[in-house]
């Protein structure tokens, strides 16, 4: 309801060409993930004259980001959940919980489920990425109730905790990660670690097998020495030339079909391929990867001029889909809107990715690149970046996790704060 | 740090931050933008809620100097030798001069 008077209220100020409130440029961000809240914050703080709506349909968001400490047994879905408050009482930004239908970039209007439409002068969509369920034999949108991917945080990851919970020692836990590219590269095996941490203390006679796409994964060096150091066998890794690659999803039998026979699950948590949220495809903002290409130095779609999309549905160079990187993203594209809307050359800046991933509450490892403009590509800033050293000894383990904490700190207090 | 710790509780944090805008100006505006990347593991303004340090208003010769010495490997870090390393001389310092500025902004 509260999003019905908003909607009127900006329909009421694009009626009244009075100087002063048609002087007002409009801002539409579409979904307050990582990419939107923090694109909506930001824009509003480096210009108090912009008006700003951000639709989201949520009440609460909840981080994929520690959502994998949930499943391990140590942090409650509570601890990861944050309302949009703030961003309209300290930072005056129109919360609209509605979902966007589409955009239609010629009439520049946003028009959302429930037929009412406004206009904007430019748009930030951030919607995050949707699940395929058109992709392989057997997985559809009616079984996740049964094999649960938990890759959007909430009542996901909550059914797929209960399942951990409710398994039988020495059961088997299958975890099939998807194929590149997909949200989070990390996530897949961050999560095998979080969850044999709680396998290995309430059922310590279980095992979990990841059957993978791929034939690596990020950190990949760092994962398998740290899960033998705190988890023996518990965990194997299968790449997709030795097993791994899935045929079919049987939810009856709960198994799954490889190429080198039928793999049966007492949990099966299968991340399925993805492709940019929903309102992309619908906007005609999508290629025939699935994904978003957009010009990277303003990430203003190549398809839909006054359309930017950024985070996980963009294709935005070497970066990888992360939450950080959406945020990123998210104040480099502030920074273009205001200058686009103001006439002036977009400036541009460098960017910037980091992922920590916890193998165990007091362990971590990280990931982290600095990214700038060459011509008109993101690339890697030449001499940065890199993985945590592998010979480091636990101290250094647990020095990540206090940072890895202190990043979700800061960065959730950077979106919601 | 268990007093500065206390201070930095969230609610203090929002009300220090919301709502003081942060200026484009020219004069500032590049070290502003290569800031924005250093505030998702910093805190808004550099002001970390949580166990990463704070940067905000920390002196321009303190800043340049950490820098420096993590882009060279001549401090211990976790990771911020893998990150200083994707700046120059000259981006470092227009990155500590707007951090060492922020305190400034606020007496006035
Ligand atoms: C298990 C797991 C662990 C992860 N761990 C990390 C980590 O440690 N560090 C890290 O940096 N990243 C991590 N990530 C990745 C991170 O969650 C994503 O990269 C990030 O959320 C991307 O931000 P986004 O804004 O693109 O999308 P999202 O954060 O998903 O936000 C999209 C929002 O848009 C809304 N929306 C969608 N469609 C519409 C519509 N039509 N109208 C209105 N609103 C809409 C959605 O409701 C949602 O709130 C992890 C991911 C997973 C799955
Ligand atoms: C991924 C998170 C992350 C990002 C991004 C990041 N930092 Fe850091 N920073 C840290 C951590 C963690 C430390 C503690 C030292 C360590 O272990 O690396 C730190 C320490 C520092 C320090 C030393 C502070 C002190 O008083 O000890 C400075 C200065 C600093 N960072 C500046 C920056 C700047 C400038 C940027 C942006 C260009 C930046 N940081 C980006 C995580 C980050």
């Amino acid at each position: 309801m509260g999003a019905f008077s908003a909607v009127s209220a900006l329909e009421a100020v694009a009626g009244y060409p009075t100087p002063l409130l048609a002087a007002k440029q409009q801002v539409v961000v579409i979904g307050g993930g990582f990419g939107g809240a923090t694109a909506a914050k930001y824009l509003r703080l480096m210009d108090s004259n912009l008006q700003v709506t951000l639709v989201e349909p949520k009440r609460y968001y909840y981080t994929c980001p520690f959502s994998n400490l949930v499943l391990g047994g140590y942090k409650d879905l509570s601890e990861i959940r944050y309302g949009y408050d703030n961003l309209s009482r300290y930072y005056g930004i129109h919360v609209i919980q509605a979902t966007a239908a589409r955009l239609n970039a010629s009439s520049k209007k946003v028009i959302l489920t429930d037929g009412k439409s406004f206009s904007y002068n430019r748009a930030i969509v951030s919607p995050g990425v949707d699940m395929r369920f058109d992709k392989m034999e057997g997985y559809n949108y009616g079984i996740v109730n049964k094999i649960p991917h938990a890759w959007k945080a909430g009542r996901s990851t909550l059914l797929l905790k209960k399942q951990l919970v409710e398994m039988r020692d020495g059961g088997t836990v299958l975890i099939c990660p998807p194929d590149q590219p997909y949200r989070c590269p990390p996530g897949p095996y961050e999560r095998a670690g979080l969850i044999a941490h709680f396998l290995k203390q309430h059922k310590p006679r279980s095992k979990i097998l990841i059957l993978d796409a791929k034939e690596q994964f990020a950190k990949q060096a760092l994962f398998t020495s740290g899960w033998e150091q705190l988890y023996g066998h518990m965990i194997e890794w299968f790449p997709g030339s030795a097993g791994g690659k899935i045929l079919r999803v049987d939810a009856g039998e709960m198994a799954v079909e490889t190429e080198f026979g039928i793999e049966e699950g007492d949990v099966i948590n299968f991340i399925p391929d993805q492709w940019a949220g929903q309102i992309a495809h619908e906007s005609g903002l999508v290629d025939e990867s699935g994904w978003c290409p957009v010009d990277q130095r303003t990430f203003e779609s190549t398809i839909h001029p006054g359309i930017h999309i950024i985070g996980d549905a963009a294709i935005a160079g070497a970066m990888p889909k992360s939450g950080l990187s959406a945020s990123s993203q998210a104040k480099f594209t502030a920074v273009a809107v205001i200058d686009m809307l103001n006439n002036k050359n977009p400036e541009t800046t460098s960017l910037a990715n980091t992922c920590y991933s916890f193998l165990a509450p007091e362990y971590a490892i990280s990931v982290a690149s600095v990214y700038h403009l060459s011509g008109s590509k993101i690339v890697k800033a030449e001499g940065s970046g890199g993985v945590s050293p592998i010979n480091a000894n636990l101290s250094v383990r647990r020095a990540e996790a206090i940072y890895a904490q202190g990043w979700y700190d800061s960065i959730t207090q950077d979106m919601f704060g | 740090m268990r007093i500065k710790s206390l201070l930095c509780t969230l609610a203090i944090l929002t009300a220090i931050i919301a709502g003081v805008p942060m200026s484009l100006h020219p004069a500032g505006k590049e070290g502003l933008l290569l800031s924005l990347s250093c505030t998702s593991c910093h805190g808004t303004y550099g002001l970390s809620p949580g166990a990463i340090p704070t940067l905000y208003g920390k002196s321009r010769k303190y800043l340049i100097k950490t820098l420096i010495e993590f882009r060279n490997g001549d401090r211990d870090s976790t990771i911020m030798e893998r990150i200083a390393k994707g700046y120059t001389e000259n981006d470092i310092r227009l990155i500590a001069n707007y951090f060492s500025s922020l305190t400034k902004k606020k007496k006035k």
